[in-house]
């Protein structure tokens, strides 16, 4: 087998190999994951501290249109303003409490509330209450308007903060932009919206992903596409990453494959590529999709001269903390949120979303409707239904009173990394951040 | 089951007294691996001899309560229907109309449905 090669040096995202931060080797307590105390500290000390996705800026590309996004028990409406900037704010009627919108997206002139017809701009100021003479207390606009979070946007995406004295989102997403940058997630157009309802923690969604030692195990099939042993991980202030080389097979197959395996056979004929012209070793056919992608950009649609080779096949994996999985290609990117329950840790909503990069001359697809279904209600295809399966008996395992907590290897450390951010959060290093 | 598949041939697999009852054996009829599974109250099942998790022979697993045990890794296959009842595996196995003809044992070689090419094809996206 010949072993993966890399590119040494990248203009645009890094590709080098991080210095390794010494994080110890202790047990990771399952309280973190199983008990409602440590659920509570979670939300006061680093769900409400932290910035989080709200929504993509192509869901609310109209003044007025708007989207409702749920982060533990907050419910949020985010709206495109008359000045086109996307605001975040509670969406609660300071009248009598009831929600603002019940919907999960729409388009309003201004923002009523359906009870009594209170009614905000698109600023969140309060604009008319009907028989407003009728309140002796009177009804000041300062104190009674939609209250607003802070609100960003990158990569597409609009970010929300529920900390109004917290650092830019630059400033928190550090590394982010010139690692991901050169990927113009905001070219991508979403194409899969999908949410599940999990019987599991949401950190328990989150290691599933930040670890490759499982795929020998329930992913076979991926032992003939991804080299699951040569993978190099990179553990940055608050986030991190792994770069998964794709279209090879896994060393654990032991000697080189006598052919083409179908599902990189696949990849071939999905660029245009005939895997019967391909004479070379399996182990060189990544190398030759990279060559044949770079030389074919201009009738793929797909400008690739910001991403390094390695990028137009491998899997640049990162996690954001505290909930976002990205697995990024040159043209398409696959992220998952996952988002806590609002009373329960061992339940949490997993969020699937799929963006394909549009292609020069191409219109952008429509944007798919939102799916939300329980576990196991729909196939997200084999590799997250694999995924997917253990997870349940995972949490009902970690309840168990003779589990102490998780045992973690190196090739694992992405799990004990974001453990170490969490318990910062915890612990208040990032408190005084702004 | 489409109507075409009413039209394929019973073929002969074995005798029924070739698999004990509650035990299970492999034959080649054709191209296929056929596994035999002769239930404790009598009846038989066929599957092809492959889990679907990582394409090992089932044959030799044990069979509980109309369930084969893969003898590898353990996944749990119903032997009606084939769906994968138990984790590492996740997709069905395949599964042969069978029937006892006197003591002659037939399957209808019925071809199993098409596995997508890439497994992290998503059902209604292209191109991922």
């Amino acid at each position: 087998m010949v072993a993966v090669v890399r590119v040494k040096e990248s203009t645009g995202t890094p590709a080098g190999k991080s210095p390794e931060p010494k994080l110890g080797a202790e047990l990771i307590p399952k309280h973190r994951y199983v008990s409602d105390e440590f659920m509570k500290l979670e939300w006061e000390r680093m769900w409400t501290k932290v910035w989080l996705i709200g929504c993509r800026e192509e869901e609310i590309p109209e003044v007025g249109d708007y989207v409702t996004t749920e982060i533990g028990t907050e419910s949020l409406l985010i709206v495109r303003g008359e000045d086109g900037v996307p605001r975040t704010f509670y969406n609660v009627c300071n009248h009598r409490g009831n929600q603002v919108k019940f919907d999960s997206c729409g388009n309003a002139r201004t923002l009523q509330c359906a009870y009594h017809f209170w009614e905000y701009d698109l600023t969140g100021r309060l604009v008319n209450v009907p028989d407003e003479e009728d309140f002796a207390q009177g009804c000041p606009r300062d104190q009674l308007s939609l209250k607003a979070i802070r609100t960003e946007t990158w990569g597409g995406f609009v970010w929300y903060n529920l900390n109004p004295d917290c650092e830019p989102l630059a400033d928190y997403l550090g590394i982010v932009p010139e690692h991901l940058g050169p990927y113009h997630f905001e070219d991508m157009a979403m194409v899969m919206n999908v949410t599940v309802n999990w019987e599991c923690n949401w950190k328990t969604s989150v290691d599933a992903f930040n670890e490759v030692y499982h795929v020998q195990c329930i992913h076979p099939e991926l032992l003939y596409d991804n080299d699951d042993v040569d993978v190099q991980i990179d553990l940055y202030e608050r986030h991190n990453r792994y770069l998964v080389p794709f279209h090879t097979y896994s060393p654990r197959l032991g000697e080189e494959l006598d052919e083409v395996p179908e599902i990189i056979a696949s990849k071939m004929v999905a660029i245009g590529m005939n895997p019967d012209d391909f004479k070379g070793r399996v182990s060189e056919a990544r190398r030759a999709i990279q060559v044949y992608k770079r030389e074919n950009q201009e009738r793929l649609g797909i400008d690739y001269s910001e991403l390094n080779d390695d990028q137009l096949t491998d899997d640049y994996h990162y996690f954001i903390f505290p909930n976002l999985t990205l697995n990024t290609f040159a043209d398409r990117m696959m992220m998952f949120r996952q988002r806590p329950h609002e009373s329960d840790p061992n339940r949490m909503y997993y969020d699937v979303w799929v963006f394909m990069r549009v292609k020069q001359g191409q219109p952008r697809p429509p944007l798919p409707d939102h799916e939300h279904v329980n576990h196991g209600e729909r196939s997200l295809g084999l590799v997250l239904d694999q995924d997917s399966v253990n997870l349940p008996h995972v949490q009902r395992g970690m309840n168990s009173s003779a589990f102490e907590g998780l045992w973690i290897s190196h090739q694992e450390r992405r799990i004990r990394h974001m453990h170490k951010t969490l318990m910062d959060y915890i612990n208040g290093v990032y408190a005084n951040d702004a | 089951m489409d109507a075409s598949a009413n039209e394929i041939p019973f073929r002969f697999v074995a005798k029924t007294s070739d698999v004990e009852p509650g035990k299970n054996r492999c034959f080649q009829v054709e191209d296929r691996n056929v596994l035999l599974i002769h239930l404790p109250n009598g009846t038989f099942r066929a599957v092809e001899n492959q889990c679907s998790h990582e394409k090992k022979p089932l044959e030799g697993g044990r069979v509980r309560n109309g369930k084969i045990v893969c003898p590898h890794h353990g996944a749990n296959f119903d032997l009606q229907t084939g769906k994968a009842m138990s984790a590492p595996a996740v997709l069905p196995i395949h599964v042969y109309p069978v029937k006892v003809e006197g003591d002659e044992v037939m399957v209808q070689l019925v071809d199993p449905p098409k596995k997508p090419k890439n497994p992290f094809a998503i059902p209604g996206v292209t191109g991922f």
